[in-house]
């Protein structure tokens, strides 16, 4: 049976953590901010739609399995529309670029585009920590009901590692 | 021998050698799932080797180490713990008969000292339970020649009057907290400040251990990851204003539309930018 100092783990180096997100083709230059959960239970995401959220406590580029998740809000009452309104027009094939704190850049490829309706959101696969590494990108889709919570569905953007 | 082929003959070993009878056919009439099962180290100074029901399960085995979980069968144990070396029929260090392994059950056995400073054994029931996306979990244990004890963090009491062999838990959000192990109901620090990192989704326990006479307190942790919960969703926008844009009708098309086809046709693109915004 294998053994191990049970000590107070040191306070190891910090992973570089994702800071900016770039898609030409779809000319998405964005800051990244650490966000976790939010007191509804699903992911806090930053309040000004220019800025997409990374959800921390899941993979994060720099590591070795699992779904990296960005997400970000469509548009804001207070401030208007957000440039992940053009997420959609993102294709197979185009290349999603992260920067990190250690200014390392993480490449990945897109395999899909999906509006999936919030309901039928897998969070299980979406917020994977195991498995290949992969990126999603998040934001809202379809149509937008006010009094029925608002949009009706997630796109999502799937993407593989390919750096 | 290494430590694995130990492992490989114990978990083989224990089946056919010591099981109760009674245990054996339940387990016959309906397997339960085996147990997860590691030891923690805790007497301070002896370098130990471990029997259980009469086989080596580990040897050479040194304070303040932690065992990798190991995966046994549900059932009864007789556990020994001689000093290193001294063989199967060794003298005792410390030993515990008939200790129960749950099936299905993830269980920390430590030895330790009591609070009279005599080695003893005590198996633990580690809480794996899922957290809530964002939350980890605390436990202490005070295995530890020592008086009550209060926990704190960030120098606040978080479990207060804990007593050797008890265990205390909470769900907490992630994060780093300065813990202080002091005797409980005083200021006067045994322990610490250390700081603990509590990771999403992992169960960190914090053994206090040694022995307060011998000058030797210190905290030793196992974490236990995979709890997590993912979040419930991704929220939306807030505004809609994306999708009107989409619909390519905002309030100037609106007016373009009015002034062009007329009250009739205005009707209906209103009722439909209802149904979509």
């Amino acid at each position: 049976m294998r053994t191990h100092a049970a000590d107070l783990p040191t306070v190891a180096a910090r992973s570089p953590v994702p800071i900016r997100l770039v898609v030409a083709t779809a000319a998405l230059n964005m800051a990244v901010k650490s966000v976790g959960v939010g007191a509804d239970g699903q992911m806090a995401l930053p309040a000004d739609p220019t800025d997409i959220g990374w959800y921390r406590f899941g993979p994060g580029p720099a590591d070795r399995a699992g779904s990296v998740v960005l997400g970000g809000h469509l548009d804001s009452r207070e401030f208007g529309v957000g440039p992940l309104s053009r997420l959609r027009k993102v294709r197979p094939g185009d290349l999603i670029e992260i920067t990190m704190t250690d200014r390392s850049v993480a490449g990945y490829r897109v395999t899909t585009v999906k509006n999936i309706p919030k309901q039928k959101l897998a969070v299980d696969d979406l917020f994977d920590r195991e498995g290949s590494r992969r990126l999603r990108i998040v934001t809202c889709g379809g149509p937008y009901d006010a009094d029925a919570g608002g949009y009706r569905d997630n796109l999502v953007v799937t993407a593989v590692a390919s750096s | 021998m290494s430590f694995r082929r130990i492992t490989a003959l114990t978990a083989a070993g224990l089946l056919l050698a010591g099981l109760p009878v009674g245990v054996a056919a339940t387990a016959q009439a309906a397997p339960t799932a085996d147990a997860t099962v590691s030891v923690l180290h805790a007497v301070p100074g002896a370098t130990v080797d471990v029997y259980a029901n009469g086989k080596a399960l580990l040897t050479n085995f040194k304070p303040g180490t932690l065992t990798d979980p190991l995966k046994l069968p549900a059932g009864s144990y007789d556990l020994k713990v001689t000093a290193a070396g001294a063989g199967a029929k060794g003298k005792a260090v410390i030993q515990a008969d008939d200790v129960t392994v749950p099936g299905g059950a993830n269980v920390t056995v430590v030895a330790h000292l009591d609070a009279a400073g005599k080695p003893v054994l005590t198996p633990y029931v580690n809480d794996v339970s899922k957290l809530a996306a964002g939350k980890a979990r605390l436990t202490v244990r005070h295995d530890a020649a020592a008086p009550a004890v209060d926990v704190r963090a960030g120098g606040k009491p978080a479990f207060k009057s804990l007593t050797n062999p008890k265990e205390a838990k909470a769900d907490l959000p992630a994060g780093t907290i300065s813990a202080d192990v002091v005797l409980a109901g005083t200021s006067t620090v045994a322990i610490g400040p250390a700081d603990v990192n509590l990771k999403e989704g992992t169960n960190t326990i914090v053994y206090a251990w040694g022995s307060a006479a011998g000058k030797n307190l210190k905290l030793a942790v196992q974490t236990i990851s995979g709890l997590h919960h993912n979040p419930s969703g991704i929220p939306g926008g807030t505004g809609g204003q994306a999708a009107q844009l989409d619909n390519g009708s905002p309030a100037l098309g609106l007016f373009a539309l009015l002034a062009v086809f007329g009250l009739a046709v205005v009707g209906t693109t209103v009722v439909r930018a209802r149904v979509r915004s």
